[in-house]
């Protein structure tokens, strides 16, 4: 009994940890320019196609199209900036926001239209026997996933708050005008946050989806994630880590005790009501940016 | 020598030639042409399947109209359209499709074309003839939503009682169930296997109905937490990505318990996204639909004379004989239509009239669908009715069993 | 501005929407246009109205909460989804008038929303967006499980028709008039409630809320009021729809609707009633056009297939919703505004 409740919570954990891997996508690309991308979870989806299409339709081996693929998809997040958000530096935050929102849609379309809308099989990139330690089964692409979800918030946490580059894509975050009115480009800052968030989004495309299978509903994650930015707040990447084990955590639970209990899905509309609850408490997230509005 | 007789004769020749030759259009002229609408996904989450579907079910279409109609004095036009599985571009959709086709009957895909037409039907007069197994929100008496197959609760029910019967023993077969609330209609299928359990107990017994997203991201716990409860088959009626994840779960749990699956989330299907037919080895596939097997079956015949003769280009396989299904139920009521009321003045009512007086039989559908006896109970057939199961064997997808028979499942 | 030579000397005057005799006539007969539509056009167009009016409806209420109030609200199809259950399930069990229903449901969708706007008094920005979006999977959630009795569960709910006085409202038709009238009224009473304290007060804390509360405004109160505005009209959009497929059920009310409704209001113009209804216009009307034009172009050219056609379509209308951002992000209503002023100072140039 104890030692089941242990492995849900370590699962739920690890659980959690995905989902910081890929909320890290939306805080990154937040972090660096202001902008909540509200096309993350098609941006995973669209990492996913690109391995699949190096690895299984190009049969390229594992070593060589996975990297290519992540090399791909920076191309991709360059597009991107280039088409759509080159021209709207200088212009508000909202209506860079909006334009995710036509992305959202646009993506989508560009899926169906280069990969087509069949299931298509992933590749397996971490092997599919779980670990076992005595009673405890941890799938071993989500323990993988943890590690280095833990590495890159480390390792991002960092950037974004030691080092000189990193500091000045936070002033970008701050205010655009500010920012450019120091002479720092706000437009290498937004070009950098969209490679960044599409390097993301691919690598939690691969822990997700590892040995399994591959459809452009898979979008849906990006939404499934949001608890734990929210949660953690929108500027802060080291605070993922602690959201995504609390939401983690508490989904896996609530799956495994609640659900059959209620029959129905609890456990995933738990974390929303969760995190509805600490923003009421603490309104930008556990370590978000509290900022002082002047008048 | 005989010149004047035989060019006497070769002008005779010539006029009854010619005669004959005008007579043919003129036989052929006189032609009743009705509308088929048909609802189609081509954007939305179905779209993958309407190459199969679609087609097969416009060659059959194709060749009725050639070998059938043409001696009845018949022509179904048929037409496409673009629903994205959206109800409402389906309400939008319909009276346009309704004044500009007049349709006497109309072909669905799915949840959204019930939800938008099913209210509208009736006042309408078009029956609405579907592919896929009932709904249970749509299991009314006196409908105008037609279904060759019972509830996807039904379909089950008989694979169970079959496996039950494989294994032996009295016990109640143990059933976990693998759903999702991404849509009501998985919701639904679920609470039909859940009414089942509950009214024979002695046939199975759920150990857990385990929800989970469309994708789901790792079920190795939740498996596992139903090999424990001993169950001897898991039921996935959803979507292909949850076959992929429960297989790798079991894997993962080295159990040999197997799966169980419907037709739009069949052995194929998955095995291909699983990375191999041979993956699946060992699970089952239930549907009261022929199996697209390789085994020689009229349906299989059927199949080939559509590709040869009728540029069908779609590969041999359940979505594919899905579609043969519902365009030959439909043209063989229509038919019987003809036989009954003429070819002249057909409506949608009087379809629909011919569907509950006649049945249509397997030969017409040649093994796609078991023997049909409509009523106006149930938009299915209630009693008579079949289920298939087929399996892979040897890494071969292979037919299990024919002609299972369905028990009775209460409406929940 | 005005035409050069009208000039108001009453206050009713310059308060006034409808200035001139000129506007007046062309009002008039935009609305008798409106009135004669079924006459005119096929049946397939009226549908497309039906479905027009009603998600303009929607529409109206998110640009009251979120263009003039600015409260990012991505529930709106959530809301709409309450008043739609509401009206179905208070029709069917109580069989109340629909004069009723709609109301009823208007109320109980600007209750949902509240608790919302509630929340909006502690929660900003972004986050508030966000917010919104677990509305709709608490709603989806909440229908789904609630017991089958209460809501119909899985199996969505039947609404019998709307009838008056005996007379059933099922035809495209019937339906077209009785989604014009609840339309008619909503969008006039929008124009109220944004020329009235009210509206100026949204206007306020979406420029400024610290300032506006500095100035004696209860901007708690006030994003509440606006959410609840929004819901109530979500929730009658809700219940009309409800009335006009007679079969609800939790997937027509998704996050997807949602989203689409936010680029409505972004391509029309935030901040105007009349930009929103242009937007929703505008946005279905792409997409009916793509939906006829795709079987014809299918059936024309069979080497693009209909999978690529079809999937074009979401390219498209992804493309035109960026487009618009890019080159106009202040809406078509921003466009228009433009084009109008320079009708009317020509020659000057300003």
């Amino acid at each position: 009994m104890i030692i089941d409740f242990v492995n849900y919570a370590i699962n739920g954990a690890l659980l959690g940890l995905l989902y910081a891997m890929i909320a890290m996508g939306f805080v990154v690309i937040y972090r660096a320019s202001k902008v909540f991308n509200f096309a993350q979870g098609e941006l995973v989806v669209l990492g996913g196609f690109l391995q699949w299409w190096m690895v299984i339709s190009l049969g390229l081996p594992m070593y060589i199209g996975i990297p290519l693929a992540f090399v791909l998809a920076a191309v991709v997040g360059l597009l991107i900036e280039r088409i759509f958000f080159a021209r709207l530096v200088g212009e508000s935050v909202f209506a860079m926001v909006m334009v995710t929102i036509g992305l959202l849609v646009l993506l989508r379309g560009v899926v169906l239209l280069a990969f087509g809308p069949q299931v298509r099989p992933f590749p397996i990139v971490f092997p599919l026997q779980p670990l076992v330690i005595g009673e405890l089964l941890i799938p071993t692409n989500l323990l993988w996933g943890g590690v280095l979800t833990v590495v890159m918030a480390i390792g991002l946490s960092w950037f974004f708050n030691r080092t000189r580059t990193g500091l000045t894509m936070t002033a970008v975050a701050e205010d655009h005008q500010v920012a450019l009115s120091m002479g720092i480009s706000v437009k290498r800052s937004i070009a950098f946050a969209w490679v960044l968030g599409c390097l993301l989004s691919t690598l939690g495309a691969v822990i997700f989806l590892s040995g399994k299978s591959l459809n452009f509903l898979a979008s849906e994650i990006g939404f499934a994630a949001l608890p734990v930015a929210l949660l953690a707040g929108l500027e802060s990447i080291g605070g993922l880590l602690l959201a995504g084990v609390i939401v983690g955590v508490i989904q896996g639970l609530a799956t495994a005790y609640l659900d059959p209990l209620v029959g129905g899905a609890v456990g995933s509309v738990l974390p929303f009501v969760i995190m509805l609850l600490i923003l009421l408490v603490r309104p930008t997230g556990l370590f978000g940016w509290r900022t002082i509005e002047r008048v | 020598m005989s010149h004047p007789r035989t060019s006497g004769l070769a002008a005779l020749a010539a006029a009854a030639g010619l005669a004959s030759a005008l007579a043919v259009p003129g036989a052929a002229l006189a032609q009743t042409t009705y509308g088929v609408a048909l609802l189609s996904d081509y954007s939305g989450p179905y779209a993958d399947i309407m190459p199969m579907l679609g087609k097969s079910r416009e060659a059959v279409l194709d060749w009725w109209n050639a070998e059938v109609g043409a001696k009845l004095g018949v022509k179904l036009n048929y037409k496409n359209f673009d629903t994205r599985y959206d109800a409402a571009q389906t309400a939008s959709l319909w009276p346009g499709i309704k004044s500009e086709m007049k349709p006497i009957v109309v072909l669905g895909l799915g949840g959204p074309d019930v939800a938008a037409l099913g209210q509208r039907l009736p006042d309408d007069g078009v029956p609405l003839f579907m592919s896929t197994a009932g709904y249970g929100y749509a299991w009314k008496p006196d409908s105008w939503i037609i279904n060759p197959r019972p509830t996807y609760a039904h379909e089950h029910a008989a694979a169970f009682k079959w496996l039950k019967a494989q294994r032996g023993g009295s016990q109640p077969l143990k059933v976990g169930i693998i759903s999702s609330e991404a849509s009501p209609a998985y919701v639904d299928i679920a609470r039909g296997i859940e009414r089942y359990a509950k009214d024979n107990p002695t046939e199975i017994q759920i150990v857990e109905t385990v929800f989970t997203e469309v994708q789901p991201t790792d079920l190795t716990t939740q498996v596992r937490r139903l090999v424990r409860g001993g169950v001897e088959v898991i039921t996935i009626q959803t979507n292909t990505a949850a076959v992929v994840a429960t297989k790798r779960a079991l894997q993962a749990l080295n159990s040999k318990v197997p799966v169980i699956t419907s037709s739009h989330n069949g052995l194929p299907a998955s095995g291909k996204a699983a990375g191999g037919l041979n993956q699946m080895e060992g699970d089952y596939e239930a549907y009261g639909m022929g199996i697209a097997s390789e085994e020689d079956t009229p349906a299989r015949r059927f199949y080939e004379k559509l590709k040869a003769d009728y540029k069908l280009a779609a590969p041999w396989n359940v979505l594919t004989l899905m579609g043969m299904s519902q365009g030959l139920y439909t043209v063989r009521v229509v038919e019987h239509a003809i036989k009954k009321h003429g070819a002249q003045n057909l409506t949608g009512a009087k379809v629909r009239e011919t569907l509950y007086a006649e049945p249509v039989t397997t030969e017409e559908t040649f093994g796609t669908l078991p023997t049909l006896k409509f009523a106006k109970e149930a938009p299915f057939p209630i009693e008579g009715l079949k289920v298939n199961v087929a399996t892979i064997k040897g890494g071969n997808y292979v037919t299990a069993a024919t002609n299972v028979d369905t028990p009775t499942v209460n409406k929940w | 501005m005005d035409p050069a030579g009208v000039f108001a000397v009453r206050y009713a005057q310059d308060r006034a929407l409808v200035r001139t005799r000129k506007q007046w006539l062309a009002l008039a007969l935009f609305l008798g246009a409106l009135a004669v539509l079924p006459m005119v056009v096929g049946p397939r167009l009226i549908a497309v109205a039906n479905i027009m009016l009603i998600t303009g409806i929607v529409v109206v209420g998110l640009q009251i909460c979120t263009g003039y109030a600015g409260q990012v609200n991505l529930g709106q199809a959530a809301f709409m989804g309450v008043g739609a259950y509401t009206a179905a399930v208070l029709a069917e069990k109580t069989g109340l008038s629909f004069l009723l229903t709609i109301p009823l449901a208007g109320v109980a969708a600007a209750g949902f929303g509240f608790v919302f706007g509630l929340s909006a008094a502690r929660i900003k920005g972004f986050y508030l967006a966000l917010t919104t979006i677990a509305a709709q999977f608490i709603f989806h959630f909440a229908v789904l499980n609630l017991p089958g009795s209460w809501l119909g569960g899985s199996n969505g709910a039947t609404v019998p028709p709307a009838t008056l006085f005996g007379y059933r409202i099922t035809s495209d038709t019937s339906l077209y008039y009785l989604i014009l009238i609840s339309a008619a009224i909503m969008v006039s009473g929008a124009f109220g409630i944004v020329r009235s304290r009210f509206g100026r007060a949204f206007v306020a804390v979406r420029d400024d809320d610290v300032a506006a509360g500095i100035m004696g405004i209860n901007v708690v109160a006030t994003k509440a009021t606006a959410f609840l505005v929004g819901a109530f009209y979500a929730g009658v959009g809700g219940a009309l729809w409800a009335y006009m497929l007679r079969f609800v059920a939790v997937d027509q009310f998704t996050l997807f609707n949602s989203v689409f409704f936010i680029a409505m209001i972004i391509v029309g113009g935030m901040g105007s009633v009349v930009g929103a209804l242009i937007g929703v216009f505008v946005i279905r009307a792409i997409q009916e056009l793509i939906t006829t034009l795709g079987p014809e172009l299918a059936a024309n050219f069979p080497f693009l297939g209909g999978d690529i056609v079809f999937a074009s379509m979401n390219v498209f209308l992804g493309g035109v919703i960026a487009l618009f951002l890019i080159v106009e992000p202040k809406g078509l209503m921003h466009r228009w505004n433009i084009v109008k002023s320079g009708y009317r100072l020509w020659p000057f140039p300003y």
